[in-house]
């Protein structure tokens, strides 16, 4: 079974709070409107982890609800959006007047952020980024040897820092698997992980181009496609730039304004 | 490896805090900087502790003394205590006299604790050589870099006698593990220092700490630490394979010239002054740096280390 997190919305982004789209309850069931964006794989999901408001008077965090929503509901319509990422990668998805049961409901009504910030914690450091870009960088090494390019020293210099890189996403990653199965709380290690795995990924996907050279530039190549998949991590699940804000507050204890 | 120190570390980390807290300290290492002088006293008294050379009788295991290692940088101890704890016990079948130097051939320049140093250790090719010095033989250079330098002749690293077949490999890597936890523990007090003073300092009608500029750095400078502290210690608990060592120094010392210069950016002018801790550690932190080819030196070991048949 596949599903899909129905979270960021046009006017919700790294500000997920913001989020607009709407379930009211009508009898059994929850009517749905509104639309969510960047959808990854939402054109084979099976479900949609849903975020949506259902007190329509609440504002940020409060009155938010999780929705397990079937895709083949009917209203539900996907639309791709093209992207230099590749074919049907980014996507939005349109909900006009969905009725779901009111079994759909993960948790309690209205307390939804919860739920949703337990399993963004998770999500943070469950796509193991730096793990296929250890691998890919692994690749590189292996081209670069066949390729006689192994006694140049700045590309030695760029391999050995990607792989130190590499290493470093991956025991921050350990540690907070470790964490978490100790049933510790949620920390800031999650962000600490989550900026060093696509800074890896980062880092080996622009260093594929360097080794491939101008083979990069044809489309599906090896180096081409590592670089288009790497492109999005600062981005995905929370720019860094809000990782680096929790780093701030909760790992450094610095204050607010 | 477990992630939580067990009640053991625990104690003696505790152990070994209480008498840091006694024998080591920023006030304590700016009055030795000013001698040149080497913290005797703190030897002992780790040492008396059963801190000083416990790996070598079973005592402590390997990520025990890693522990150890970190805690003292912390401090700003100054004692050769990443020579004694680890590369010392790696290399050497019997205990050796402290204070423990070690060089490299191919990095020529002062060396750390040198003009203390009852033993050397030398990196030369494959090969490690122990040298038995008489503390002084070695001529005290006057550094700005926070540790107590001598400067070591050919002569005196070509002294002594080999520690045999592989001992050069073996004093690489566990000099690459004591470096990069000395990193770790002083890049710890270096930010530590520096997130205090940032919390408090007020300009523009509120805390410097409060501007996500420069929250930003201070996180991206906290990644480095944590990264740099669990790839050491990982190493440590694995008794410092080749590629693990050569991953956490190349990335603590790399981590140390990022954290160098964003905490006394951060700091302002104040940071440079000795009135102020911050130099204490940011100093030292350079001086790692330039210990043994540098962070250069590390990647290098560790793309040979890791693809192999890369040039030395």
């Amino acid at each position: 079974m596949l599903w899909c997190q129905g979270f960021s919305e046009p006017e919700a982004g790294s500000d997920l709070v913001a989020l607009r789209t709407k379930a009211l309850r009508v009898g059994d069931e929850y009517v749905i409107e509104g639309s969510k964006i960047w959808t990854s794989y939402c054109n084979h999901a099976d479900f949609c982890f849903l975020l949506v408001r259902t007190d329509p008077a609440s504002t940020r965090h409060r009155g938010i609800s999780v929705l397990l929503v079937p895709m083949e509901t009917p209203g539900i319509e996907v639309r791709e959006i093209p992207s230099v990422v590749g074919k049907r990668y980014f996507h939005e998805v349109f909900f006009t007047d969905v009725h779901v049961d009111v079994g759909t409901l993960l948790g309690p009504e209205n307390e939804g952020w919860e739920v949703v910030n337990y399993a963004l914690q998770h999500e943070r450091v469950g796509a193991a980024r730096y793990a296929r870009a250890a691998v890919t960088l692994d690749r590189l090494a292996e081209i670069a040897r066949e390729r006689g390019r192994l006694d140049d020293p700045i590309l030695l210099d760029r391999l050995g820092a990607a792989r130190a890189l590499c290493e470093a996403a991956r025991v921050l990653t350990y540690r907070v698997i470790d964490l978490r199965a100790k049933g510790s709380p949620p920390t800031a290690d999650t962000q600490l992980a989550r900026v060093l795995g696509t800074r890896a990924d980062t880092a080996v996907g622009s260093l594929a181009l360097e080794v491939l050279g101008p083979e990069a530039l044809e489309y599906g190549s090896f180096a081409d496609a590592n670089f288009r998949l790497a492109m999005t991590a600062g981005v995905a699940v929370g720019a860094t730039e809000v990782q680096l804000n929790l780093i701030a507050s909760r790992h450094l204890g610095l204050p607010k304004e | 490896m477990d992630f939580e120190p067990d009640d053991d570390q625990r104690e003696i980390l505790a152990a070994v805090e209480a008498l840091l807290a006694r024998h080591a300290g920023a006030t304590r290492a700016i009055a030795l900087a000013e001698q040149g002088g080497y913290d005797e006293a703190l030897d002992r008294a780790l040492a008396d502790a059963g801190f000083a050379d416990g790996a070598q009788s079973g005592d402590l295991s390997t990520l025990d003394s890693a522990l150890i290692v970190e805690a003292v940088a912390r401090a700003a101890g100054t004692c050769a205590i990443g020579a004694g704890l680890l590369v010392a016990p790696a290399v050497c079948a019997e205990p050796i006299a402290g204070p423990i130097a070690i060089a490299t051939t191919t990095a020529p320049g002062p060396v750390r604790y040198a003009h203390h140093a009852r033993s050397l250790l030398v990196l030369d090719g494959p090969d490690a050589r122990l040298v038995a010095l008489e503390p002084g033989a070695c001529p005290r250079v006057v550094s700005n870099f926070g540790y107590p330098m001598g400067a070591v002749t050919r002569a005196q690293m070509q002294g002594g006698r080999s520690l045999g077949p592989g001992s050069g490999e073996r004093l690489a890597r566990w000099w690459r593990l004591a470096l990069a936890l000395e990193c770790v523990g002083t890049m710890e007090a270096a930010l530590g220092q520096t997130v205090g003073y940032l919390k408090t300092r007020r300009q523009f009608d509120r805390a410097i700490g409060s501007f996500q500029a420069v929250q930003h750095r201070l996180a991206e400078c906290a990644i480095q630490l944590e990264a740099s502290r669990w790839l050491a210690r990982e190493a440590a608990h694995h008794a410092a394979p080749a590629e693990a060592v050569a991953s956490a120094a190349a990335y603590a010392l790399a981590a140390a010239g990022q954290v160098f210069a964003e905490t006394h950016q951060l700091s302002g002018a104040i940071g440079f002054t000795r009135e102020h801790d911050l130099h204490v550690w940011t100093m030292r932190l350079q001086a790692l740096r330039l210990e043994f080819g540098g962070d250069v030196a590390h990647r290098r070991a560790l793309v040979s280390a890791r693809w192999g048949g890369a040039p030395r």
